[in-house]
């Protein structure tokens, strides 16, 4: 009788839950980081005033890798975290997950400081340099224009959920894992998104104001000018930061324009929160 | 076979979103400034007028930075994604102007606004004739009576936040100027121009006190929409 019993469960609990399925995570920077940021040329993105950048390492933390339902039922979250150096050619795994096969509404993921990330595709040098600065994100790279360039290090503390993760296209919400199939979901990263004018609405590329933040004249362009770079001494219609408040500076709004860089399956988009 | 038609038909239209029109009133109050503005300015007397033509109430939730792609020249069609701001469907709009004395007091009434229910994100304000803010300025000894003369944008400025989801119940949207936001950046020592017959002390347009008045009009958080329940 008992054994019947358990044998009418199994097969009841069998046709009520869909067959187990697999999503893979993978990380990539695209082109934009891993060859470089051109000139705008004609129907070509690009920066908008001559300026070109290409980046020679992109650090990145990625943790918290989430799969849920609509009602906030969690099917799957990474455990950890993990450190890519996004330049190296992606795209790059970071996460494969189990989870019975059906619609997930609520895919999300944070670009966070880590003190125990763990190493893949980046040097053990460039894992100790995000520890050592807390960071969850560092760039390095350099501008040029002309016979001129201008190199820069940064490093971001940020931490920021990107959350209800979306198609592009109307590609729909999260993910839909389907019976039989690997299902693979892309974390793309945006490295153009530093050098945005804007905050809100459509923003061009610049770099010509961050170029002259180099105060002391070294071509190196750090932080901490950039600080001094009010916005209010910037050309009117530039650097503008529509809903966000307290961006007063240069420093402040590349360290905004960080939480933005975060998106889905190439031009799909989350939604950010600082964490 | 009837009760399994009327389950098909409710599960199918319970996900629809009814909408119903309704009407609502705006209110306007403006918040004078209560703290020293970013490069230490104390405020007072702040005076002027702000002119605006119109507001619009969309879904569109408000939030960060858009991608531009060379397509957007080509395609009229806007695409709503979390992360970006597109405007989606208007929900409500008032189309009356309005002349508003920025020396504050109580909330003033704009008008009533032609609406739906539904999910508002957020809200655009159509300019008339633009704002000009008047007052005095004082840091440690100095002293500046200002006059940012009239900023007159040249288009409306659209995603100001304003989640709501509104129903039927009753109530006022209300929309606070803030003028300390909108002035925090105006620093009145750089104002390029020497004052007038008056003792005003204009902004000139290309200065960085000017640069910041333009930046505060501009800025969505100086506009704080916000239901009041009745």
């Amino acid at each position: 009788m008992h054994r019947f019993t358990l044998c009418l469960c199994a097969v009841t609990l069998a046709a009520c839950e869909p067959p187990i399925s697999v999503v893979k995570f993978t990380t990539w920077g695209e082109e934009y980081i891993e060859q470089g940021i051109p000139t705008k040329m004609g129907m070509e993105a690009g920066f908008e005033d001559g300026w070109a950048v290409t980046f020679t390492k992109f650090l990145v933390i990625l943790k918290d890798v989430t799969v849920a339902d609509g009602q906030g039922q969690v099917a799957s979250k990474q455990p950890g975290a993990k450190a890519f150096d996004l330049v190296k050619k992606g795209p790059v795994e970071v996460y494969a997950a189990s989870a019975p096969a059906k619609r997930y509404d609520k895919v999300g993921y944070a670009i966070a400081p880590d003190d125990n990330a763990e190493a893949t595709n980046i040097e053990a040098s460039d894992l100790a340099l995000l520890k050592s600065r807390k960071a969850s994100v560092i760039v390095v790279g350099s501008a040029t224009k002309g016979g001129v360039t201008k190199a820069f290090d940064w490093s971001f503390t940020n931490a920021t959920g990107y959350e209800d993760c979306e198609r592009a296209e109307m590609g729909g919400k999260g993910v839909v894992l389907t019976v039989g199939q690997e299902t693979t979901v892309q974390l793309t990263v945006h490295g153009d998104h530093f050098f945005y004018d804007q905050l809100g609405g459509d923003a061009n590329l610049r770099f010509e104001a961050m170029a002259n933040a180099d105060a002391n004249g070294d071509n190196r362009v750090t932080l901490d000018e950039l600080a001094v770079v009010q916005l209010t001494s910037l050309p009117q219609g530039q650097y503008g930061t529509a809903s966000v408040a307290n961006v007063r500076n240069l420093r402040d709004f590349v360290t905004q324009n960080v939480r933005t860089i975060g998106h889905y399956d190439g031009e799909g988009e989350c939604v950010p929160r600082s964490r | 076979m009837n009760r399994l038609v009327l389950v098909l038909l409710f599960s199918s239209c319970g996900a629809s979103t009814d909408q119903v029109r309704r009407t609502f009133p705006l209110e306007v109050l403006v918040r004078a400034p209560t703290a020293p503005t970013d490069s230490g300015w104390t405020l007072s007397d702040v005076r002027g007028v702000a002119s605006f033509a119109s507001v619009r109430f969309f879904e569109g939730q408000v939030l960060i930075t858009r991608r531009r792609s060379p397509l957007d020249w080509l395609v009229s069609t806007a695409h709503a994604h979390p992360g970006h701001y597109e405007a989606g469907a208007a929900l409500g709009e008032l189309l009356e102007p309005l002349e508003l004395n920025l020396a504050g007091g109580e909330p003033a009434t704009w008008g009533t606004v032609n609406a739906v229910t539904g999910r508002y994100g957020s809200v655009e304000l159509g300019w008339a004739t633009g704002v000009r803010v008047l007052g005095t300025a004082t840091k440690g000894s100095e002293s500046v009576r200002f006059d940012t003369g009239v900023l007159a944008p040249t288009k409306p400025l659209s995603a100001i936040a304003f989640e709501h989801t509104m129903t039927t119940a009753e109530g006022t949207v209300r929309l606070e100027l803030d003028l300390g936001v909108l002035l925090s950046r105006v620093d009145f020592g750089k104002t390029l121009s020497t004052p007038d017959a008056q003792g005003l002390t204009p902004l000139d347009r290309a200065s960085p006190a000017f640069n910041g008045f333009e930046r505060g009009v501009t800025d969505t958080t100086s506009y704080r929409f916000t239901w009041q329940s009745n």
